[in-house]
């Protein structure tokens, strides 16, 4: 059966707001996640200049409680594109916002459809993910759960260990250990991320890549605002060396080292080879090969590895031959462990930071790491680019990427940083209702 | 971003935020502060505006020299037939002048806080709002006929009926600049402050608007402006309607009934 080729035209997210769950403010804290979602399709819109009607999917990653209503990316088509846009919403954990891009690009190969809206939304904000150590009450934890409508099925328990039940922190210790990686090597590249974003902030490199839109500060200022909120550019080596570890007591991960939780939306448009070029939009690059794993749950980061090299394998493009490595941070041991395993230059690594300070809004970190190293790929001329996301329960994706000599024609993807008119993307979630009605139920 | 755009409660601050270029306005800037402009305009929350500039040394110098004006000069014949638009289509055709204020029909009060130099376009968009305070080292000046240029942003039709004549003609032909004690002492400004104070005072007197109806404000400043474009008694059977128009609000009958049960009004802004 004849396949088509498949380019990404542009990618476009929301900048990170912290995860309010666990005290401090948050940019979109009172925001829903499908409301982050709409302000990105919509300026995707926007630079694309798509007929909406011309849509033949928006597919969002949702994991965890950010999924508020059924298939949030229905939703989110009707907002925006209308009756006739079909949609569809993915939880596969952290690779979702990657796997909704390879449900897309597998239907536009066989012809299924010719221009998706792919990735992911999310709001940590709406579901605290509990740190976990091996002193943990996982009864209790169980309980308080349960509340929240989170029900894991107790069986599973015989065959995975309950404490990685959400919070991922003991996995990474496992694969720190498998692979020697010091607390040294940690903090190091903690710090380096940090370092990276903020100098990419300060380079413009993010420009079109975030959407300038409404946010909520700490002190309830609405300001428009075009960075992540938890990336920290006055952080310093000495102050990573001296927070403690998060997870176990001698453990080499801290704080600093494990991506936070944040609020936002980022997706990017798909298409065929030939529909890019019919429209005259130029493509950020071609997707080359795919490939989704899975593995021991307790040993989650392995997934990123187990997905990069059957990706390699599949398209027969080596490690070397690749310029640009996104390898999601969901703990700076993933893409130390990654680069040891694969023989990676770790300089060409998440060179522009990545969800150690950016953050992790898990539904959209996999089309973020995507989108992102095809932005840096454009910037550098390579060839090659490789993305790759670990998931919780032991998930991975991971996509090559290649950029190839395109038509001339409208680069969507370098009209950002125009400051949507979207206002902060609150919604009452109860319009009209009085608040004595609201109190009793 | 070269133009930071704050809302706090009911105050939209605006600053321009390009110190390295002296607050310069280059084609993001201009759009990006049209944006803002527009959308203080439309969001019904925003009663108030405070517009200042980033940094210590400069308020705003203008159109970006380098940038900006070169851009104009060659592409003139275009842009007066209104053939091009200067910025682009993601804004509007006319986004350059609702930048500098000249146009946009923005009737919601807009405080001028000058913290440095203030010169040809800054001084243009300054005479776009309603009330000004300085800080003791601004300067104010127009100065594009030193460089061969015109100042389009409505100065010689908005300075002269802002200020004495002989003082707007002195300022548009030396193109010297003056210090912010004589502005005030001209009714260029409102008042002259430190340096420390000039964000407060402007806070303190945005606040001070807000706690009056934003209908009657909004009202009151569409009749000045507007009526100064009219014969008197154009104007005055203006004024007639638009105050016919505030009287039918819900919130003229809440002042008075907040009066008479000694209590402080609650604006609805309808």
């Amino acid at each position: 059966m004849e396949t088509r080729e498949v380019v990404l035209v542009d990618y476009a997210r929301t900048p990170e707001g912290r995860g309010a769950a666990k005290g401090k403010p948050g940019f979109f804290d009172a925001c829903r996640s499908d409301d982050l979602g709409i302000v990105v399709i919509e300026d995707l819109l926007r630079r694309t200049r798509i007929d909406r009607s011309a849509i033949d999917g928006i597919y969002s990653g949702s994991p965890n409680l950010s999924y508020v209503q059924g298939n949030m990316g229905r939703a989110m088509a009707l907002m925006t594109c209308g009756y006739d846009t079909p949609a569809l919403t993915v939880d596969r954990a952290c690779t979702s916002g990657m796997t909704t891009g390879m449900i897309a690009v597998m239907e536009i190969m066989l012809g299924y459809g010719d221009i998706y809206i792919a990735g992911g939304i999310e709001s940590c904000s709406s579901f605290p993910i509990p740190t976990i150590t091996p002193d943990s009450d996982m009864a209790a934890l169980l309980e308080k759960f349960g509340r929240e409508r989170y029900w894991p099925n107790p069986k599973l328990f015989s065959t995975v260990d309950i404490s990685i039940l959400v919070g991922m922190g003991l996995t990474a210790e496992r694969l720190a250990k498998e692979y020697k990686l010091t607390r040294e090597e940690h903090d190091q590249w903690a710090w380096r991320s940090n370092m990276r974003a903020a100098a990419a902030y300060r380079e413009g490199k993010f420009k079109n890549e975030i959407i300038p839109m409404e946010a909520k500060l700490a002190d309830g200022t609405i300001k428009i605002v075009d960075y992540d909120e938890t990336v920290r550019p006055d952080s310093t080596i000495e102050k990573i060396r001296s927070l403690q570890p998060l997870y176990s007591a001698g453990g080499v991960i801290t704080a600093a080292s494990a991506s936070t939780e944040n609020d936002g939306a980022a997706f990017g448009v798909y298409m065929s080879k030939e529909k890019a070029k019919e429209l005259g939009l130029v493509p950020m690059c071609t997707i080359r090969e795919m490939a989704h794993v899975a593995c021991d749950p307790g040993n989650m980061g392995y997934s990123a590895i187990k997905a990069t090299r059957k990706v390699s394998e599949r398209s027969g493009i080596s490690v070397d031959d690749i310029d640009v490595w996104q390898s999601n941070e969901a703990f700076a041991t993933v893409p130390l462990a990654l680069c040891k395993d694969l023989g990676i230059d770790l300089e060409k690594v998440n060179v522009n930071g990545c969800a150690c300070c950016i953050g992790h809004a898990i539904g959209a970190s996999g089309i973020r790491v995507l989108g992102t190293a095809a932005y840096e790929m454009n910037r550098r001329g390579s060839r090659y680019g490789c993305a790759s996301i670990c998931g919780g329960w032991g998930q991975g994706t991971a996509v090559i990427l290649e950029r190839e000599n395109y038509w001339d024609g409208r680069r969507a993807w370098e009209l950002g940083g125009v400051p949507t008119p979207a206002r902060y993307p609150y919604t009452d979630p109860f319009p009209g209702f009085p608040p004595e009605v609201l109190a009793e139920s | 971003m070269p133009i930071i755009y704050e809302k706090k409660g009911r105050i939209a601050i605006v600053t321009i935020n390009r110190p390295e270029a002296r607050n310069s306005l280059d084609f993001e800037t201009m759009g990006q502060l049209a944006k803002a402009w527009l959308d203080f305009r439309d969001d019904p929350n925003l009663w108030v505006a405070i517009l200042t500039g980033a940094g210590d040394r400069d308020f705003c110098v203008g159109a970006d020299l380098k940038k900006f004006i070169p851009a104009v000069t060659e592409q003139i014949d275009e842009l007066a037939s209104g053939e091009k638009s200067l910025l682009g289509d993601e804004y509007p055709p006319n986004a350059p002048l609702v930048a500098v204020l000249r146009e946009g029909d923005i009737w919601k009060p807009i405080i001028g806080a000058v913290n440095g130099i203030c010169s040809s376009g800054g001084l243009e968009m300054l005479q776009g709002t309603d009330i000004r305070i300085a800080a003791e080292h601004a300067t104010f000046s127009i100065a594009e006929p030193k460089r061969g240029l015109f100042p389009g942003g409505g100065s010689t039709v908005r300075l002269p009926r802002q200020i004495p004549f002989v003082r707007a003609m002195e300022i548009l032909l030396t193109c010297e600049f003056i210090t912010a004690q004589q502005a005030y002492e001209i009714g260029l400004i409102n008042q002259v402050v430190s340096k420390k104070e000039l964000m407060a005072t402007a806070v303190k007197i945005a606040e001070k608007i807000c706690e009056n109806a934003p209908l009657a404000i909004q009202a009151i400043k569409r009749s000045v402006r507007k009526g100064m474009n009219l014969s008197m008694d154009e104007a005055l059977d203006m004024e007639l309607k638009i105050a016919a128009e505030v009287f039918m609000t819900e919130d003229a009958k809440e002042g008075p009934r907040a009066f008479v049960e000694k209590r402080k009004p609650v604006w609805k802004g309808r």
